[in-house]
């Protein structure tokens, strides 16, 4: 019972907080997002688990985690808002090499991210190089290149 | 589902709901931030909105109006040399209070616990006579939510209080 309660509390307040954060706070953009995330996920097993060092509280956690995270994607499949707003939707954030600013603004993203991208992904040297690039769901930029690239 | 954009780009995307996202993405900001402060008062235990003395005769106590599940909070009592019998103090902790509770530790050393009155009964003796007592205990809050306290010294009318727990 404790365990169940304890797991179930932990994932909807990690769901709420790492959406308030937005997309790209823990995209693991910088060595230091990393070692955030580590620190979060050891503050996080001491509430899962609290003293109780058993197996079966570990089994229990687990059990639930994974229980709620299925029963959160059946929701999502059943009613796509509850998808948009558990896992938010993509966006466009340059329109044949126009960089759509204000979208870049509310995510607090700079255009050399996107260049960055564009080299690692497509090995693209200029914007204007650019078709489409897109904030992803999971905060990860994707990059279609211009025709003749 | 919107389909807004010029493009060929096939892309499940919505302004709308991007602006919904941001805004509720900049509440949540101010939710933060008001967490942060508030734990900073002391309004999820440890901190000045938090700490309180009480008194009653010849006891005063100071105590926490929250403490953490599995935390540890202390209760400080205080009583002055006049309330000592035969170089003795007793304090007397009420019992439905202690039940939510784990005692950890109890400073100075008690010279006998025993339970009188529906109440638990620390005994302390005293060096001198213009000794006045100053004791700790410092306690494990075991059960979730508000728990009502009463602290007595000798046979003095018992200070009361109520402390929050946090899960």
């Amino acid at each position: 019972m404790d365990a169940v309660t304890r797991a179930a509390a932990v994932y909807l307040f990690l769901v709420l907080i790492l959406r308030i954060a937005g997309k790209r706070t823990l995209h693991q953009v910088t060595t230091f997002d990393i070692v955030l995330l580590l620190v979060i996920s050891e503050a996080t097993q001491q509430a899962l688990l609290g003293e109780d060092f058993s197996i079966t509280a570990a089994f229990l956690v687990i059990t639930t985690l994974v229980g709620i995270d299925i029963v959160m994607s059946f929701l999502g499949n059943r009613w796509r808002l509850v998808d948009h707003i558990l896992g938010s939707r993509p966006e466009l954030i340059v329109d044949h090499g126009t960089v759509l600013k204000d979208r870049l603004h509310r995510h607090r993203m700079e255009e050399s991210e996107i260049l960055e991208a564009a080299r690692e992904l497509q090995g693209l040297e200029r914007l204007a190089d650019i078709k489409f690039a897109v904030l992803e769901r999971s905060g990860s930029i994707t990059i279609i290149p211009e025709d003749g690239n | 589902m919107e389909q807004q954009q010029a493009h060929e780009l096939e892309l499940e995307e919505s302004p709308r709901f991007a602006q919904r996202e941001a805004l509720a993405e900049r509440l949540g900001w101010l939710v933060m931030a008001a967490v942060v402060v508030a734990a900073a008062l002391g309004l999820f235990a440890n901190g000045p909105l938090s700490h309180r003395t009480v008194a009653s005769d010849e006891v005063s106590l100071r105590y926490q109006r929250f403490g953490r599940s599995q935390g540890r909070t202390t209760l400080e009592v205080e009583a002055p040399a006049g309330a000592a019998i035969d170089g003795k103090i007793e304090v007397w902790v009420a019992q439905q209070f202690l039940e939510s509770y784990e005692v950890e530790e109890v400073r100075p050393e008690p010279e006998a616990t025993s339970t009188s009155n529906g109440g638990v009964v620390f005994s302390f003796a005293l060096d001198g006579d213009d000794t006045a007592l100053k004791a700790t205990l410092t306690l494990r809050p075991e059960q979730t939510g508000r728990h009502r306290g009463a602290v007595a010294v000798a046979s003095g009318r018992p200070a009361t209080f109520t402390q929050f727990v946090y899960p």
